[in-house]
């Protein structure tokens, strides 16, 4: 097209072009049940091409300074944990009162108390939020605490400390203050990260879990896990990621990466480091494990940890942004990257793509008809990646639906107004069919940056649907498949009935309703024609 | 009494001249003056090492005898005073902190964002416009032996700049090459630290100059140890063992540039330290080390009287001066001069 072409040469690939689709065309069952084979066949594979983790940011110099936390610091931690009490009435109270005595400009609601210390020879421009929720323990407040009075005492902050106590909702009312317009709050700077810490009661501890799923997938920056494990490997305190303990390292990496889907799936977005992932600021979650029997660290390792993590977040110069951002791991120190997770579901849409070329085939579609089509793609797709843009950018939920209902609405009218029979005939069906072959891979693609195991246990799911059922039951399928997962999943695991444990690794996805927004609607205005 | 003058004369003058008894084996330095620059390109609290390599080698080279005058220090970042920094005010060089190398007279002459390519090779070269203060200048000449002292992060054929601009090898050999055309040294002796140091010195062309490197290519240079206590890696090992060395120089030592040149064995620095001799026209092993490290400067004493001769005008104004004279205030401000001045307008 772009440059004069002979005519014979024109001829042959008009000719080569025709033959591929019509060997497409004709066996296309037979390559769609091929593709899903490979595409289930990486799913297994992929596991073996995971990396060992490694530190791309050179100025965390993590573990380099010797831990300085005392015994004394923890006898005035433990005197802390002695004056407050969850829940007295006086606990909020008590706790602002410690915070003042410390030194600290605080802050407090109904739902979160918060205390700044300021760098002294800094210029206050970015700062650490140092958090723990109130419900779980007291011992977490304490440490806060502690480790507060610890902070004023050090001349090496080079970024201001937020010492934070509040749960999930508290968190979001304090980022919402924080970060608004009101202005007579203690500030200090910008927030770079936040470190939660969740203790639960029991002397013993068999090893720290690093919580890093967040609201709709969302997960900090690797390199924060790094230090996480790494701080955690110096001081003591074993670190394995969510999901994973000692006995892991035992099982195949096929296990590890299926179970940490299942957890991944999970989508629970109802603690403290959710909040500020939302806004997109680094956190993770160090969640204390009590152990069966024995004590597996001394009681310094744990804030001794957490002082080397604080540590390493002062040497940063910006937010961490040198690693990988959207991953998947096996275990504390082994990952695969979006290059290579992203492989297998790419193969399994294929199967999606070679059907609606079939479909468009068969039937005599006019040049009109696929303008149509073509348009209504797009429009999906522009609608799909604008709730990107929204994720970036901290939109609430309620626009992030209207947006993709619009460009359900508009994508489905788009095909329809270009179509020329519109009473349920073979060509009706087939222009519906091809539609749902083209976009589900787009709203899967969305769901896959999203949260990774929804997207791959849903293709894994209805890829083989495409080969081998029909038009109606596939939508069927579809339909209760979303169902299952929006609503009626969660309101069993909420109500008490399901008994987690027992069904661990088998369960569906649970989905939290903007995170498959885009199938629902979809399929809902497919079954509804 | 005249022979106890005599012999107090000669006593002192056995004691107390700075007079370096070379032996034999040393060839002629050539050399009338000494210089130094010592150039820190890396900024950032990681970069500590690169910071306390370059004060260390300052401080070696100050204590050898080259005065602050003749010392250019290039310094990207102020390592002291980051609030990172757990003993402000200081910069160590061991992870025992036995030596403070910032000091309270360390003398920097480019500092932070000063730290440019542009400037170093505005400085090396000469052309530097008019305003520039003395102590930013070389002012070297012909007689001049310079020691220049280049460390930070490097690669192959390049030194990277403050993270954002990088000199290539080739630049630095046509400003050696310019400084030889104006007579702006004597003899040079180039020693860089960094990941692929021999890189640098690969493309020089100009005479006389003896290179050192503390890598060959495709080799990085270690760092030597993490001090805990501050929590960075706090020195260089090629500049660790070199400094081994020069420690135990004295002003009169009798060490040559040869044996500096081996310091840091590979069994020691991991890296391969590189070396370039062959635009040097002496033989290395020949060379004393104070002419590049230190400032020794040649001193001849005669006992030889001579004799002067004043002539009869001489004697006139010695006694014209010898008149008391009546001395008294001059008008500092003149102030009447002012007045009508500022009257009239």
């Amino acid at each position: 097209m772009l440059w004069p072409r002979s005519a014979e040469k024109e001829y042959s690939r008009i000719q080569t072009r025709r033959r591929v689709i019509a060997t497409v065309v004709k066996r296309a069952r037979l390559l769609c049940g091929l593709l899903v084979v490979l595409g289930i066949a990486a799913i297994v594979a992929l596991p073996q091409v995971a990396q060992k983790t490694y530190f791309s940011e050179n100025s965390l110099l993590t573990a380099s300074a010797k831990a300085i936390y005392s015994k004394d610091d923890l006898k005035q931690q433990n005197a802390f944990l002695d004056r407050i009490t969850k829940d007295s009435s006086a606990f909020r109270d008590e706790v602002q009162t410690i915070m003042e005595e410390i030194g600290l400009e605080t802050h407090r609601t109904n739902t979160y108390i918060y205390g700044v210390h300021h760098a002294p020879r800094s210029d206050g421009v970015e700062a650490i939020v140092l958090s723990s929720p109130i419900t779980s323990s007291e011992k977490g407040v304490a440490l806060v605490l502690g480790l507060a009075r610890f902070a004023t005492h050090q001349r090496y902050w080079a970024k201001d400390i937020i010492f934070l106590v509040a749960d999930n909702q508290g968190a979001q009312d304090f980022l919402a203050d924080y970060m608004g317009p009101a202005v007579r709050l203690p500030r200090g700077g910008l927030i770079q990260a936040n470190l939660n810490i969740v203790m639960t009661t029991g002397t013993n501890f068999s090893h720290i879990s690093v919580l890093h799923h967040g609201y709709l997938g969302r997960q900090p920056n690797l390199d924060f896990i790094n230090v996480a494990v790494h701080t955690g490997a110096a001081a003591g305190a074993t670190t394995f990621v969510e999901g994973v303990d000692k006995k892991t390292g035992n099982h195949s990496k096929l296990w590890r990466f299926l179970k940490g889907q299942a957890t991944m799936s999970r989508d629970e977005h109802d603690r403290v480091h959710d909040a500020f992932l939302m806004r997109n600021i680094d956190a993770i979650s160090l969640k204390a494990i009590p152990a069966k029997k024995g004590s597996s660290f001394s009681k310094l390792s744990v804030p001794q940890d957490i002082e080397m993590i604080l540590r390493s977040l002062n040497n940063l110069l910006e937010k961490f942004h040198q690693s990988f951002f959207f991953y998947v791991l096996l275990d504390n120190r082994t990952f695969i990257s979006i290059a290579n997770f992203m492989i297998p579901l790419f193969i399994l849409w294929g199967a999606f793509v070679v059907d609606s070329v079939r479909l468009y085939n068969t039937v005599e579609f006019t040049a009109q008809e696929a303008l149509g089509a073509g348009l209504a793609i797009v429009i999906f797709a522009v609608g799909l990646g604008l709730i990107e843009i929204f994720r970036a950018a901290y939109v609430p939920d309620w626009v992030q639906l209207v947006v993709i209902a619009v460009a359900t609405l508009l994508q489905f009218l788009a095909q329809r107004f270009f179509q020329q029979e519109h009473n349920r005939t073979t060509k009706d069906k087939a222009a519906m069919d091809m539609m749902l072959s083209l976009v589900l891979p787009i709203a899967l693609g969305h769901l896959m940056i999203q949260n990774y195991s929804i997207s791959l246990i849903s293709s894994a799911i209805l890829a083989p649907m495409q080969v081998f059922l029909g038009h109606k039951s596939r939508l069927m399928v579809l339909s209760m498949w979303i169902l299952t997962c929006t609503v009626i999943y969660p309101e069993l695991l909420k109500s008490g009935l399901l008994d987690e444990s027992v069904l661990e690794n088998m369960l569906p996805p649970s989905l939290s309703l903007p995170s498959v927004v885009p199938a629902t609607f979809l399929a809902v205005s497919y079954v509804a024609l | 009494m005249k022979m106890l003058t005599l012999i107090v004369y000669i006593c002192l003058t056995l004691v107390s001249c700075n007079e370096l008894d070379l032996p034999k084996k040393f060839s002629d330095s050539t050399h009338t003056n000494n210089w130094a620059v010592l150039v820190d390109t890396s900024r950032f609290w990681f970069n500590y090492r690169h910071v306390a390599n370059v004060l260390s080698v300052y401080r070696s080279v100050k204590r050898l005898g080259i005065p602050d005058s003749q010392i250019i220090l290039m310094v990207a970042d102020d390592m002291a005073c980051n609030p990172r920094n757990p003993r402000p005010a200081t910069v160590f060089n061991n992870a025992n902190q036995n030596i403070d190398v910032y000091g309270d007279d360390v003398e920097v002459d480019y500092r932070g964002y000063e730290v440019t390519v542009e400037n170093f090779v505005r400085l090396l070269t000469g052309r530097l416009p008019a305003n520039t203060p003395r102590s930013k200048r070389l002012l070297t000449d012909e007689g001049s032996n310079i020691l220049v002292y280049m460390t930070g992060h490097g690669g192959d054929g390049f030194l990277k700049f403050q993270d954002s601009e990088e000199i290539t090898s080739i630049e630095l050999a046509d400003a050696f090459q310019q400084m030889w055309a104006k007579k702006r040294y004597n003899e040079i002796f180039f020693m860089i630290d960094t990941c692929q140091a021999a890189s640098m010195f690969q493309k020089f062309y100009s005479p006389g100059i003896l290179a050192v490197a503390s890598s060959l290519v495709g080799e990085d240079s270690l760092s030597h140890h993490v001090d805990p206590a501050i929590g960075v890696y706090i020195i260089d090992r090629y500049t660790y063992y070199a400094l081994e060395f020069l420690e135990r120089v004295e002003p009169n030592s009798k060490k040559t540039m040869g044996e500096f040149m081996e310091v840091c064995p590979k069994r020691v620095c991991i890296s391969t330290v590189g070396r370039r001799t062959d635009l040097f026209e002496r033989d290395p092993y020949r060379v004393p080390i104070t002419d590049f490290f230190g400032s020794v400067r040649r001193v001849e004493v005669s006992d030889a009287v001579v004799n002067l001769t004043l002539s009869a005008d001489a004697d006139s104004v010695v006694k014209k001066s010898a008149k008391k004279e009546k001395f008294r205030f001059g008008d500092l401000l003149p102030i009447d001069t002012l007045l009508s001045r500022t009257a009239k307008a």
